[in-house]
């Protein structure tokens, strides 16, 4: 029992997650999901283009995943589910590995059955309305899957995650909120500090930035300093909400 | 100036065991219940019901034996009686008495009526 | 088994709750939690669950801090809180989900439980009324057998023929090994059970005893008009309730509303408790 992590006890905190916790929840989220889209899929997309179709899937899909993740700790909000939780006999670790888990393995696998259904609801109302010669399956990840598009997704998520941590209540509206006035706020910090110094030359300065770190850059590969800068913010996100979930009380105290 | 007291519960405890030994609910050389199986019967905390049986153990009323548990010792049924009639004329008697004096009773009148009640009783 | 060194504690922008509070638990125990509204009964069972910060000082149970939230610490423990709630699905569900995390969890405890409240086990929570699910809970907790219970308000909502299942319950549970602190305004319900004291009073505890300690020390009297040396009294149908100091004589039962009474109006009777006698 003295152990940080033991599977067995983190496979029980999923198992009860799912069974007594979000589970219903998330299924009937799930259901109402394929079955929207379903229906979206016949009424939008009508007998013709699939692009239209995979890109509103995709940012339906995206959206529910994002709010699935910004509530990952809802139990926040409810004082009788927090003492319960907190109290459970399982290692900070484990708990938090769970939700780990839970959001980002468990929900996506979700999305499947999903699909599975708004497709077989979509071909049956195109089959319904305009006979078989308009049935097909609509892959919405296949233009967009790459290992940069997976980077960037979890990172963007990755925010989302710690926003369920940090705020109490409609996290997902905050983090939300918070983001953008994060990018508003260092776009305006760089452009006027490079205003302040550089508004007269700000031809020659730019000119000089570029020579120099595209010196800098000759022998470095952008796209593995992006990708790697983007890790390592995703890694720490992840880390400072584990700390964060550590510090939690029954009484939001701040 | 009348001052009544509640007993603490572990002496009523022990008052009712006592009882049933006399009514002959426990008899002796044989098992009483168990401190715990005692304290759930009645809902009471398994210290006090302790702390009665420890009483009646000193008391003599009670024997543990190692490993099987409390027994009702020989005798206890006369011990019972001797003590009951000490704890009598202690604390019974003298307010009976005091009420009398006051109510200007002489000892004939008294040892009347107490004959009295021993015939009807009889009969 | 449970320290509490030096807890200072306080929610944010209020006055302090504990300051540098200081007390011990044993084993074996069933501590009754008093305390007027406001004084920090529910807060002090959060503290010594971990699921508060102190602000100082710490909480420790059998050696460890129970702010940590250690695995091992947390299965030797259960909170019953007073607002609780349970997810809708089948009370066997709850049971499967639940009790692996309790080591000493015993099913045939719980069916034991669940027959001296006359709950069927073959229930949906979500069918149940509020009482029947506290039932429920009461039934698990016990059937944890962990050596902590904290409960707050257990007796809230329970109907009259209840109670007395829950003292019974109870009853089954202790051992010595086990403690209970349950925290309660219905201390009637629990009275008989109790056999130790802790009364919190604004900032400061005023009463931390055995029962047995107590009436050692006090006696409750029922009398025609207060005596001169009484802690505190008050009216009765026949004259008055006082507690006084102990004579000579065997103990008195402790009424224990009576007693909060007493100790939260006369700093004179827990000055005297806590010196034992003048």
């Amino acid at each position: 029992m003295r152990e940080v992590f033991s599977f067995r006890r983190f496979g029980l905190v999923l198992y009860r997650e799912l069974m007594t916790g979000s589970g219903k929840k998330m299924l009937h989220a799930i259901l109402a999901l394929g079955c929207t889209l379903g229906v979206l899929g016949v009424i939008i997309g009508a007998k013709n283009s699939y692009a239209g179709i995979n890109s509103m899937y995709l940012m339906c899909y995206t959206v529910f995943i994002v709010f699935a993740v910004g509530s990952v700790n809802g139990v926040r909000a409810d004082r009788r589910k927090m003492t319960s939780w907190l109290m459970l006999p399982a290692t900070d670790l484990e708990k938090y590995v769970s939700m780990l888990v839970y959001c980002f393995i468990v929900l996506p696998l979700s999305l499947l059955p999903a699909w599975l259904l708004s497709e077989g609801i979509r071909n049956l109302g195109r089959l319904a309305f305009w006979g078989t010669g308009h049935m097909g399956v609509a892959f919405p990840l296949y233009h967009v899957f790459s290992m940069e598009t997976v980077f960037s997704f979890l990172f963007m998520l990755s925010f989302f995650f710690l926003g369920a941590f940090v705020f109490r209540r409609n996290a997902v509206f905050k983090t939300a909120l918070a983001g953008t006035l994060l990018v508003i706020l260092l776009t305006a910090v760089f452009g006027l500090s490079v205003w302040l110094f550089h508004s007269d030359d700000y031809v020659e300065f730019s000119y000089k930035v570029n020579v120099l770190f595209g010196r800098f850059m000759e022998h470095v590969d952008f796209r593995w300093i992006n990708g790697g800068a983007t890790m390592l913010i995703t890694v720490v996100n992840f880390v400072l909400a584990y700390f964060r979930f550590k510090e939690s009380e029954v009484i939001h105290r701040y | 100036m009348d001052f009544k007291e509640n007993k603490a519960i572990y002496l009523q405890i022990a008052d009712r065991i006592c009882e049933e030994i006399l009514t002959g609910v426990f008899r002796e050389e044989e098992r009483v219940p168990s401190v715990r199986e005692y304290a759930v019967k009645v809902e009471v905390n398994v210290n006090t019901v302790m702390r009665s049986y420890d009483k009646l153990q000193g008391d003599g009323v009670i024997y543990n034996r190692r490993g099987i548990g409390y027994f009702v010792a020989g005798g206890a049924v006369l011990r019972i009686k001797e003590m009951k009639k000490q704890t009598f004329m202690k604390e019974d008697m003298p307010v009976f008495f005091r009420q009398a004096s006051l109510l200007g009773m002489t000892a004939e009148e008294l040892q009347g009526e107490y004959e009295n009640y021993l015939k009807n009783e009889e009969q | 088994m449970i320290e509490v060194k030096d807890l200072s504690f306080s929610y944010k922008g209020r006055k302090r709750i504990f300051s540098d509070f200081s007390m011990q638990l044993g084993g074996g125990i069933v501590c009754g939690l008093l305390g007027r509204n406001g004084t920090g009964k529910s807060t002090l069972l959060n503290l010594i669950a971990g699921l508060l910060t102190p602000s100082a000082g710490c909480v420790e149970c059998n050696g460890v801090n129970t702010r940590l939230r250690r695995c091992d610490v947390l299965s030797g423990m259960f909170f019953v809180s007073e607002e609780f709630s349970l997810p809708e699905v089948k009370l066997s569900a709850f049971v499967d989900c639940n009790a692996p995390f309790y080591p000493k969890f015993s099913r045939d405890d719980m069916k034991s439980y669940l027959d001296a409240f006359e709950l069927d086990s073959n229930v949906s929570l979500a069918g149940l009324s509020m009482g029947q699910r506290k039932k429920v809970l009461l039934s698990f907790a016990f059937a944890t057998n962990v050596g902590l219970l904290l409960m707050d308000e257990p007796t809230n909502g329970l109907d009259i023929p209840c109670k007395g299942q829950f003292r019974r319950a109870l009853s089954m549970y202790m051992s010595d090994e086990r403690s209970v602190i349950i925290s309660t305004h219905q201390v009637m319900d629990v009275d008989n059970l109790l056999d130790h004291v802790l009364v919190l009073g604004n900032n400061a505890v005023l009463l931390n005893e055995t029962l047995a300690r107590i009436s050692s020390l006090v006696s409750v009297v029922s009398c025609g008009q207060v005596p001169g040396d009484a802690f505190y009294s008050q009216p009765s149908p026949v004259g008055y309730y006082a507690v006084v100091p102990r004579k000579d004589d065997s103990e008195t039962d402790i009424n224990i509303e009576l007693l909060f009474n007493a100790v939260i109006s006369s700093p004179a009777l827990t000055e005297y408790i806590k010196k034992g006698g003048k």
